[in-house]
């Protein structure tokens, strides 16, 4: 039979994790990224499901709170403060359904405020909960016992990680590891784990000899555990979770706190009720542990056991549509969480005996010889083996791709140097700015700007959300599923070293309209003023038929006299390109008699990894070598654009008209384990196809240079350049024409190129004509770089001290400039 | 246990933290280079005995090997500026300026057949390029004659 506790603690975890998502909704939707990239274009549909049902929810959650506090309610156990809470939520919730709160949620503070309100209806069931269940007598925790634990809990969750490590390499596309690579990341695991739960051992010894030192109880020993626990949650939540969004500074603070300490103190309001039924004596740890205790202890040896299932599974689930292995590692917290419990619960024999034995001193002084061993021989025996591909740091990067908690432990140990730490502080200073009055400024490539002096040809401009380059046949030979794309291309100029000037569309989109880089910030209001590429529409009196996506809408503003739209009334992530592409033909016929030159525009979605990997692919259809969830859309588009492309030579509009083909960016598909492009910079992510057709008698008389670096922000000049006019040249941070009239020459292009993340403090210097990416990625302290010469996604190299000076250099430069152009200063 | 062991135990097991603390951080060093290196990133020479060590530094960096062939030319050094093009290619056949450069010598000792077939190259990956028709011209007139 289930225990009362047991159904309380379950009603408990149920409507705070109702209440944590209303929390985690409101408060993202403060982070401008989050809420103009994720909620409000509704990319995922539950965050919008939630919100239409949310008064149901609240209703069901007040319903289960009624039910596990029927006994307080009254009868000899009555508690006023239980019949208070359920009477003001009853109330609260009657509000609720005549006044939908959720739907008014918005990118303001009143939101930040609404999440943070949110979280006081768990903390004060939470303190009912303590005030209602009596406390239990504790004892003190047993050192050996801890430290037992620890070690144990140590090699089994790092066994649950490695057993699966091999099989997650074999299935990984883009990792290569050598067997001895393999064998070095795994002893490395084995000694990461054995200092983090070392670490562990003697931060739980240090609070418990601190209490007892002081002469206090068991009891404070407990709070000083749920403490720290709730001190580890913010830490984790804002320097893991909230980085990971762009979201820092005092709020985010406040947001990680609040959520830290409501996850402890009802996490303790649990562990109250599911500790009152046991028995035995428990001590601090117990107690804490008491949500998650297995009294059968059959049942916790076969969980225990089935742990390296549960970490495998819970991995796989989240890796594809993972944000930069933040969900992998967060699921590393539950493995260990139950790792330790389950083994804490089977150390009780012997847990009377104490305690305070020189061994608990003597093993972890040993674990720290160890990994000094380790660290300082690994190096040698590597030299021994004169294996020039086992470089001790990408060996343990691409095993931590496939160990999520050797990667958490690897992530949280991390510290930088003070200089480091400034660098990062610099940028994340400049990065995702939000909630700040930024005026816009006037970006004008000729000025003034008068009517086009030469000829105004039709204009198609599509972006293939995260199409890859290597998944098209005009950049790679081996596809052979895009014939419509390879057509084209024979027609077009194919520039080979195309690069995105930023990760994801946040910005990517922005820097094409611009025609250059911009102030991180998701937007500056108005946008017009930098809004090169609607300036040149304008005055060359262009008509738009436009896709109005989510970006779009804030890049133009304002009415739009000459706009037919196009996906009218459909979710941007259900933007087809096929669908798309059918009725853009359709309109282009109804407009033939209409002699104003048009301006065609999509952002179609077919390819997105959130639509990529949760459409079936076509039965029968595999792609050796490619992975077929994102080859086969691409295949799917391919014959649509194909058929588009015919459909405009038989309307005698391909040789009148500028065609251009690409990308926002481009997408991890398994590189290092990675998938996606979240906040990233890496160079399947940036490098991206960019495939444009010329009229014929603009294509007889242009010169183009296909291999010097290119970016989708000299789409803009370029189209200047075309209409005849001559672009002001503003330096490395803006583009400039891809073609040239034919006696010209191009020079060659050695200027140093910033390129950054959309959503996070993340930059890339990419010198030398594009065959040099330095990396800097301010989330996670990191840097990596790459040579790009061979033409593909390039080849990892190590960092030299005077590489980083360099390049850190450029890109503080950089960044400085854009801010100084926007007259924009960094709260310090 | 006495109050005094109690509190030496404490120092021990904060002591043992720090020093995995401490540990932890030297998990990822940077690698120190030549301090040579440096010169080349930051203010790169301008003579041949600096860009051929920042070569050496930098084995694959095609503006390294340009620079330094257009030094190599100025002082007809030809072979060495064309050893120094072949390698350049070998790291990147797509570069139509280096094909210009590489054909250009070859015509200056009379390979013309050689010398169109790098034009032709270069017209591939720079369509139209003045540069390269003007050197597949040259060394189709040469040829003709």
């Amino acid at each position: 039979m289930i225990r009362r506790s047991t159904i309380t603690a379950v009603g408990r975890a149920a409507t705070t994790i109702f209440y944590l998502i209303t929390a985690a909704y409101c408060i993202l939707s403060y982070n401008s990224f989050a809420y103009y990239q994720f909620i409000r274009p509704e990319v995922f549909a539950w965050p919008g499901d939630f919100v239409a049902l949310y008064h149901w929810f609240f209703g069901v959650c007040w319903l289960i709170n009624l039910l596990t506090l029927m006994p307080y309610i009254s009868g000899p156990q009555r508690s006023w403060s239980a019949v208070a809470y359920l009477a003001a939520t009853a109330l609260v919730g009657a509000w609720l359904v005549k006044n939908p709160l959720l739907p008014t949620i918005d990118n303001s503070p009143r939101s930040l405020f609404i999440g943070l309100s949110a979280l006081l209806f768990p903390l004060a069931l939470a303190i009912i909960d303590h005030a209602i269940v009596p406390a239990r007598p504790l004892q003190d925790s047993r050192e050996q016992r801890l430290l037992r634990t620890c070690a144990m809990a140590a090699v089994v969750v790092w066994a649950a990680y490695a057993i699966a490590a091999p099989y997650r390499l074999h299935r990984a596309p883009g990792i290569d590891m050598a067997a001895a690579a393999v064998m070095i990341g795994m002893i490395a695991s084995g000694v990461a784990h054995g200092m983090a739960m070392t670490a562990v051992f003697l931060l739980l010894a240090l609070v418990t000899g601190l209490v007892r030192a002081a002469r206090g109880r068991a009891r404070a020993e407990y709070w000083l555990l749920v403490l720290a626990v709730a001190s580890g949650l913010a830490l984790i939540l804002y320097f893991m979770a909230f980085a990971a969004v762009g979201f820092a500074g005092a709020a985010a603070w406040v947001a990680s706190w609040g959520l830290g300490v409501t996850i402890a103190i009802v996490w303790s309001g649990i562990a109250r009720h599911r500790a009152a039924d046991r028995s035995e004596t428990l001590d601090a740890v117990d107690l804490f542990l008491a949500p998650i205790y297995l009294p059968s202890r059959a049942v916790r040896g076969i969980v225990l056991l089935l742990l390296p299932v549960a970490a495998f599974g819970l991995a796989s689930a989240v890796e594809q549509m993972d944000w930069d292995f933040l969900m992998q590692k967060l699921s590393v917290l539950v493995v260990w969480l139950l790792a330790f419990s389950l083994i804490y619960g089977r150390n009780r024999a012997g847990a009377e005996r104490d305690t305070s034995t020189p061994m608990t001193l003597v093993v972890p002084a040993a674990v720290l010889a160890a990994y000094w061993a380790v660290s300082l021989g690994a190096p040698a025996v590597i030299g021994l083996t004169g294996n020039a591909r086992l470089n001790p740091e990408f060996v343990l990067d691409s095993y931590a791709a496939v160990d999520p908690s050797f990667h958490f432990i690897k992530d949280v140990a991390h510290a930088n140097s003070g200089e480091a730490a400034e660098f990062y502080g610099f940028l994340k200073a400049h990065t995702t700015i939000n909630h700040v009055n930024v005026d816009p400024v006037d970006i004008d490539f000729v000025h003034p700007l008068g009517p086009p002096p030469g000829p105004r040809p039709n204009v198609f401009v599509f972006i293939v959300d995260s199409l890859r380059r290597d998944y098209i046949s005009p950049y790679n030979k081996n596809v052979t599923f895009t014939p419509g794309i390879d057509a084209f291309a024979r027609e077009s100029f194919v520039f080979d070293r195309a690069f995105t000037r930023y990760g994801a569309t946040g910005l990517a989109v922005p820097s094409i309209w611009i025609g250059g880089m911009t102030l991180h910030m998701q937007y500056i209001r108005p946008f017009v003023p930098m809004n090169t590429l609607l300036k040149l529409l304008d005055v060359a009196g262009y008509r738009r038929i436009m896709g109005m996506d989510s970006i779009a809408v804030r890049m133009v503003e304002g009415p739009m006299p000459l706009l037919t739209e196009l996906d009218k009334g459909i979710p941007v992530k259900e933007y087809d390109f096929c669908r798309t592409l059918g009725e853009l033909g359709d309109k282009l016929e109804e407009g033939r008699s209409d002699p104003r030159p048009f301006f065609a525009y999509t952002l179609p979605q077919n390819i997105h990894i959130a639509n990529a990997f949760r459409t079936a692919v076509p039965e029968g259809e595999h792609y050796p070598g490619f992975i077929d969830q994102v080859a086969a859309p691409v295949r799917r588009i391919d014959a649509c654009f194909g058929r588009f492309v015919d459909r405009l030579k038989a309307l005698g509009l391909f040789d009148t008209s500028v065609i251009i083909l690409t990308s926002d960016h481009g997408d991890s598909l398994g590189e290092e384990g990675r998938f996606g492009h979240s906040y990233t910079v890496f160079p399947e992510v940036m490098r991206v196809p960019l495939v444009v057709h010329l009229p014929k008698p603009m294509a007889e008389t242009m010169s183009a240079d296909l291999t010097r670096v290119a970016f989708t922000s000299d789409i803009t000049p370029t189209l200047y350049a075309l209409l005849g006019y001559h672009p002001a040249e503003y330096g490395p941070l803006y583009g400039s024409p891809l073609f040239n009239p034919a006696p010209d020459e191009q020079r060659r292009r050695r200027d140093p190129y910033l390129l950054s993340s959309s959503y996070g403090a993340v930059y890339g210097m990419l010198r030398h004509n594009g065959r040099f990416l330095y990396i800097t990625d301010a989330v996670e302290g990191r840097d990596y770089a790459y040579d790009l010469a061979d033409g593909g996604f390039g080849t990892r190299v190590e960092i030299t001290e005077a590489m980083r000076a360099l390049n850190w250099g450029l890109i503080r430069e950089q960044v400085s400039r854009i801010a100084a152009q926007y007259h924009f200063t960094p709260r310090q | 246990m006495n109050e005094r062991a109690r509190w030496g135990r404490l120092l021990a097991i904060a002591a043992l933290l720090l020093a995995l603390g401490i540990s932890a951080r030297g998990l990822r060093p940077v690698r120190d280079a030549d301090t040579f290196a440096a010169v080349c990133e930051l203010n790169p020479p301008r003579e041949a005995a600096g860009l051929e060590r920042c070569l050496a530094l930098q084995p694959r960096d095609i503006e390294i090997m340009l620079d330094l062939g257009a030094l190599y030319e100025a002082n007809a050094a030809f072979e060495r500026a064309e050893a120094l093009y072949r390698r350049a290619l070998a790291v990147d056949t797509k570069d139509s300026d280096v094909h210009v450069r590489l054909g250009h010598l070859l015509l200056r000792r009379g390979d013309r057949a050689a010398a169109a077939e790098e034009a032709r190259s270069a017209l591939m990956y720079h369509p139209r390029s003045a540069r390269a028709s003007d050197l597949l011209s040259h060394a189709a007139h040469g040829a003709a004659r």
